[in-house]
């Protein structure tokens, strides 16, 4: 019998974290921990970016983790960029424009962008100067992509967009988005052609509106109306008709990177409301001491980390070149719950405190409850999940 | 609900009167080392039990009136009956003779067979697959001339019976004598010993018909629903022993030095379980009155106790084992005696989730097209 050797090509991933990943943990607790929960919910009060965060983050790095190093980023991968987001959450600050910005905007221009188009964004999206957001839900298309009706269609050497999308997060902090139209329809089964396009929120014919939502973010959300916006041919991100390999390469760490939020967020939580337990006394003892309390926080943990060793998978094989698709569900799913329930348990543990702003919980309730929606909703997972996995009929 | 008076969900005097003689028949001659010695037997129904209940108590015929030989009460005292059978997990064919095929002998109005029926002498079974969604016939099931065959599967309460009540496929009911020549009753290993299924083998016996066409199709399918909303008794006393043990054994059973009922984890798990049994409570009690009334509320009533009680029971059963650690499965303590009966309970007459499925069409919350309308039913074959 030989001792298995594991072979250098099998990807895998360290069962401790390097000194790396320490140090680079270390590295983005220190830069948020003077900001705090408190500047995340002035900046979701007033509805301005956290610039000044997003700038010492920009500084340090990291924004460019997962942006080759020929366009001004490191070139280091999902992975990195997902510890950053991870850690930010963490210390109170979950920031969404990383997940649209560098992570959905910068893996899509990376991948399928050409070369005038890296060479544009990249280096803007890598030191923070530029900040991406992303267009694709519709009214009648929110899990149905294919479905959307937003159209582009061919002027000249110009394409005009008209249509409607909604729900879509920060356009008022934006310097360009990535749009998904319409530009065909395949005769074959009726589903839509989509297209990439690049364009500028201040488009002649661009109007948007607020669209008021229970979010408690920075970012707020609106309804674009596109009523003949001309956008250049070069504004194509990809192959015209087949936008929908640029989308889902977006989507895989758009998942991925939402995970983190839940399981960062998640970790405040529990961190706080363990503290809380720990000193709050009611009828002469510490109410950590009682199981009702305990418990739900111990279930909480176990979740979570259950939820993160999926996720660090997911980034892994993302950034291994390896198809992450079945991954990436699985960690947003299991990170949603998990945050959700680590986010009530600490909410309850505080009792009324946990409702009050100064405790700093309830606020984050709505950002975390949005992930069990979006960016694909719980059920759309396991139907994935069902459909990929099992093999099990299409059900929907 | 159809009904204009909600019946009272509340025990009369004379059921806390039947209740009390019923539970101290049981603790003297169902103590559970004895219904677990009888599973582990050749014959496991408690034929001696079922003597007592019948000659001492007459609680076999309840529910019939006084002329046909009956007690003249109704389907509510013959719940409560259910409840403490249930608590004892008692190894009798009261559901199967009691309940279900004096249900059916009642709508077909055979008194003399009632008669007998009720005093307990004799025991009735309906020759019908138990797992089943709707009580279809089996169609091995056949008449001709005056003679009958049937092949059927996981039959409940006949290992004793004395006299088969077969539906046949073209809608008749016919009673065969068990004793007739052509007839074999085979018990089949069951998970629930304390109710053990059997298969019956009808070949060309002598037949007696009962009824036919759609008074016989229209009693058989009340007596079901009737024995439907009866097991949801049965089904409540299984949970309520479940708690009361568990809560017991949280109240002697120490570790770390303290009593293990002084943990939140475990207070709160049965504070849990007892609103789910108070829910339950509800559910049952408002069945059993629907069905002692003739309600038009008794189709929903039943769909409504099995989907609830059903679940209740199971949930009742495993955290009693749970709440016992190591002892909670061991051979020599009952839990195991009452997860399996829940887990049976819960299978027999509709499982819960086709109740749900029914109840939605009766409630109207199920669209025509759906695939929750249909009766999922399908004759074992």
């Amino acid at each position: 019998m030989t001792t298995a050797i594991p072979e250098p090509s099998v990807p895998s991933l360290p069962l401790l974290p390097t000194p790396e990943e320490k140090a680079l943990r270390q590295t983005v607790t220190d830069i948020v921990t003077p900001f705090g929960h408190d500047y995340y919910m002035r900046a979701s009060t007033t509805g301005e970016p956290m610039t000044e965060l997003w700038q010492r983050l920009a500084a340090a790095g990291f924004l460019g983790l997962n942006i080759p190093e020929q366009y001004g980023g490191s070139g280091a991968g999902l992975t990195q960029l997902a510890i950053v987001l991870e850690e930010l959450s963490a210390g109170g600050c979950p920031e969404l424009a990383m997940v649209l910005s560098p992570g959905m905007a910068g893996s899509i221009l990376a991948r399928h962008g050409n070369d005038e188009q890296r060479h544009r964004y990249l280096p803007a999206i890598a030191d923070g100067t530029e900040k991406f957001v992303f267009a694709l839900t519709e009214p009648d298309a929110g899990s149905n992509s294919y479905n959307i009706k937003t159209t582009a269609r061919r002027d000249g050497d110009d394409w005009l967009i008209k249509g409607t999308k909604y729900y879509i997060s920060g356009v008022d902090h934006c310097d360009h988005f990535l749009l998904v139209a319409r530009t065909g329809t395949d005769e074959r089964n009726g589903r839509g052609e989509l297209t990439l396009f690049v364009v500028e929120p201040d488009a002649d014919g661009l109007t948007r509106s607020p669209l008021p939502t229970a979010l408690r973010a920075p970012e707020r959300q609106f309804t674009l109306f596109f009523d003949d916006v001309r956008v250049p041919s070069s504004a194509v991100v990809g192959e015209v008709g087949k936008g929908g390999v640029p989308l889902f390469d977006g989507l895989n760490p758009e998942r991925v990177l939402s995970a983190v939020i839940c399981t960062g967020v998640g970790r405040y939580a529990i961190e706080k409301a363990s503290r809380y337990a720990r000193e709050r006394n009611v009828w002469g003892v510490p109410i950590g001491t009682h199981q009702g309390v305990q418990h739900p926080l111990a279930a909480a943990a176990i979740e979570i980390e259950a939820a993160r060793g999926m996720l660090w998978r997911a980034a892994a094989l993302y950034d291994a070149g390896i198809p992450s698709g079945e991954a990436s569900n699985m960690a947003k799913y299991l990170a949603a719950n998990a945050g959700y329930r680590a986010l009530d348990a600490a909410i309850q543990t505080h009792g009324g405190n946990g409702l009050a702003d100064e405790y700093g919980l309830a606020d984050l309730w709505s950002i975390v409850r949005l992930q069990k929606i979006a960016p694909v909703s719980t059920e759309m997972v396991l139907n994935h999940i069902a459909q990929h996995t099992l093999n099990l009929p299409r059900s929907y | 609900m159809t009904v204009e008076q909600i019946p009272s969900l509340l025990y009369s005097p004379i059921e806390d009167d039947l209740r009390s003689s019923v539970r101290s028949v049981l603790a003297d001659h169902a103590s559970w080392q004895s219904v677990l010695a009888l599973t582990e037997s050749v014959a496991t129904v408690d034929q001696t039990l079922w003597r007592v209940l019948a000659d001492e108590v007459g609680v076999t015929g309840l529910a019939i009136a006084e002329e046909h030989g009956g007690a003249g009460a109704s389907w509510r005292e013959t719940a409560v009956v259910l409840e403490e059978l249930g608590r004892a997990v008692a190894p009798v064919p009261f559901l199967g003779s009691s309940v279900f095929s004096t249900a059916l002998l009642l709508g077909l109005r055979v008194d003399d067979l009632l008669e007998s029926v009720a005093s307990g002498t004799r025991v009735a079974a309906v020759v019908v697959s138990a797992a089943q969604q709707v009580p279809r016939a089996h169609r091995s099931a056949i008449l001709v001339g005056d003679s009958a065959s049937a092949h059927v599967p996981g039959v409940l309460d006949a290992l004793t019976a004395d006299i088969l009540l077969i539906p046949t496929a073209a809608g008749d009911i016919v009673a065969v004598e068990a004793s007739d020549p052509g007839v074999r009753i085979t018990p089949v290993v069951s998970l629930d010993m304390t109710r053990q299924l059997a298969d019956i083998r009808v070949d060309g016996a002598s037949a007696r018909l009962l009824g036919r066409g759609t008074a016989a199709s229209s009693a058989l399918s009340t007596a079901w629903t009737i024995t439907a909303a009866l097991l949801a008794s049965e089904q409540l006393g299984v949970a309520e022993w479940c708690l009361e043990a568990g809560v017991g054994y949280l109240k002697e059973r120490r570790q770390f030095g303290q009593l293990i009922g002084s943990y939140q984890a475990l207070q709160h798990r049965c504070a849990d379980l007892w609103v789910e049994i108070a829910q339950a409570r509800a559910v049952a009690r408002y069945a059993a009155a629907c069905a002692a009334e003739g309600s038009g509320d008794l189709e929903i009533a039943a769909a409504l106790a099995q989907s609830v009680c059903s679940e209740v029971a199971v949930s009742a059963a495993e955290i009693c084992v749970q709440l016992h650690g190591g002892i909670g499965f061991t051979w020599e303590f009952p839990a195991h005696l009452y997860l399996k009966r829940a887990k049976s309970a819960a299978l027999v007459l509709g499982a819960a989730d086709g109740h749900r499925a029914r109840l939605g069409g009766l409630i109207d919350l199920t669209p025509a097209d759906a695939p929750g309308s249909a009766h999922p039913a399908e004759e074992p074959s």
